[in-house]
């Protein structure tokens, strides 16, 4: 996949007997020109510095470390069980407000009954971010930490934008026999000012 | 006058440079582009494994490497059912997104679904698009001509699907005595 910027034969294959060097013309320079204006554009910081010029500049990442001014959030909610094969269902979900990021630092779901075994695939949950599942949280096969000790997502978390819809999804093999109980789902983690 | 570029666009009679559509339009942006002497098409596919599919509810990241200055201009997607057959299927499970290293700034400004590039047209409406999918303008590419494709299945099904990117690259010039300048 290596693709230097390559030295191309400038004789075309139809005047192999006539070779000819294909000079570069206006547009060449045109597009130069154009690509020197970007390349300024880079060097003084990048179109989010030029067009942003009120964006925070934060001292650690902010999705690392919670800044002052976050809003922290625990959006942890609960619903029986449906009955197998049923279709998927929301559990619990929350839009992250205008004006602010944000990131998921700990997970939870779980199922209050009992006889469940992880990864058998009779209960599933999934984490759906804007229109697509979160990475590596399309297809939870096990329950995830409790509400005292919630799994933590460790380098960084799941990052959200501003306005995205975070989704806990959950839905029941119809292969399974489990009955009864509660399904528990709860995103932790913080909004933070984007400017 | 102006010369008429002559490229696969000229010579679609497909094309109908009808005012007010968008692919004209478009075209009409490209337009230096195609005129310019030391760019060359370069055509990536991603995943360039077309045996390596999307899991179910997975998602299948990927970067490209380009000339530094590239540029790109179209693209177009298609989802493919299982072997031998390989029949084109509704890529409606299928989310896309296309992000420009350097700038860090996306294509989209979130995932698109694949029926907005694909070729598989059923409806009416679409029958007669034009294809590839082209950029309203055509999108420069800088150091270090790095392009990050993710696409993210919703589909309790393994996906087979190809994406295909459409760019110009910029040639170095080569003299008569071997040694390289710049444009």
């Amino acid at each position: 996949m290596a693709n230097p910027r390559m030295s191309v034969p400038l004789v075309p294959s139809f005047a192999l007997s006539a070779p000819q060097i294909i000079p570069p013309n206006r547009y060449d320079r045109e597009l130069e020109r154009d690509n020197g204006i970007f390349r300024q554009i880079v060097a003084l910081g990048g179109l989010k510095t030029l067009c942003c010029p009120t964006a925070r500049n934060w001292d650690k990442p902010p999705y690392l470390v919670m800044p002052e001014d976050a809003r922290q959030f625990q959006v942890i909610d609960s619903i029986a069980l449906p009955n197998p094969g049923d279709p998927e269902q929301v559990v619990t979900q929350m839009i992250v407000p205008v004006g602010y990021a944000g990131v998921i630092t700990s997970v939870v779901n779980y199922w209050t009954g009992a006889g469940f075994i992880d990864g058998s695939g009779d209960l599933v949950w999934r984490i759906k971010v804007g229109p697509v599942y979160a990475r590596d949280f399309g297809e939870i096969l096990t329950a995830l930490g409790s509400l005292t000790s919630p799994c933590t997502l460790f380098r960084g978390g799941l990052r959200l934008r501003t306005f995205q819809r975070v989704q806990y999804l959950f839905s029941h093999s119809a292969l399974s026999g489990l009955a009864g109980g509660r399904i528990v789902c709860g995103f932790l983690g913080w909004f933070y000012p984007t400017s | 006058m102006l010369n008429t570029p002559m490229d696969g666009f000229t010579l679609n009679p497909a094309t109908r440079y009808w005012p007010g559509q968008f692919f004209p339009g478009a075209l009409a942006q490209m337009e230096i582009l195609r005129r310019a002497n030391l760019y060359r098409p370069r055509w990536f596919v991603v995943p360039d494994d077309f045996n390596q599919p999307i899991p179910p509810y997975g998602t299948l990241e990927y970067q490209i490497k380009v000339g530094p200055a590239s540029y790109l201009w179209g693209y177009r997607f298609v989802n493919l059912g299982p072997p031998p057959e390989r029949e084109e299927l509704a890529p409606a499970d299928i989310y896309i997104q296309i992000t420009d290293s350097c700038t860090g700034i996306g294509l989209f400004s979130e995932f698109v679904n694949g029926s907005a590039s694909a070729l598989y047209q059923t409806a009416p409406q679409r029958r007669g698009a034009q294809f590839p999918y082209l950029l309203p303008q055509p999108r420069l590419i800088l150091e270090p001509g790095l392009v990050n494709v993710e696409m993210s299945s919703t589909s309790a099904e393994e996906v087979t699907c190809q994406l295909t990117l459409l760019f110009a690259e910029p040639c170095s010039i080569v003299d008569e005595r071997g040694s390289r300048r710049s444009i």
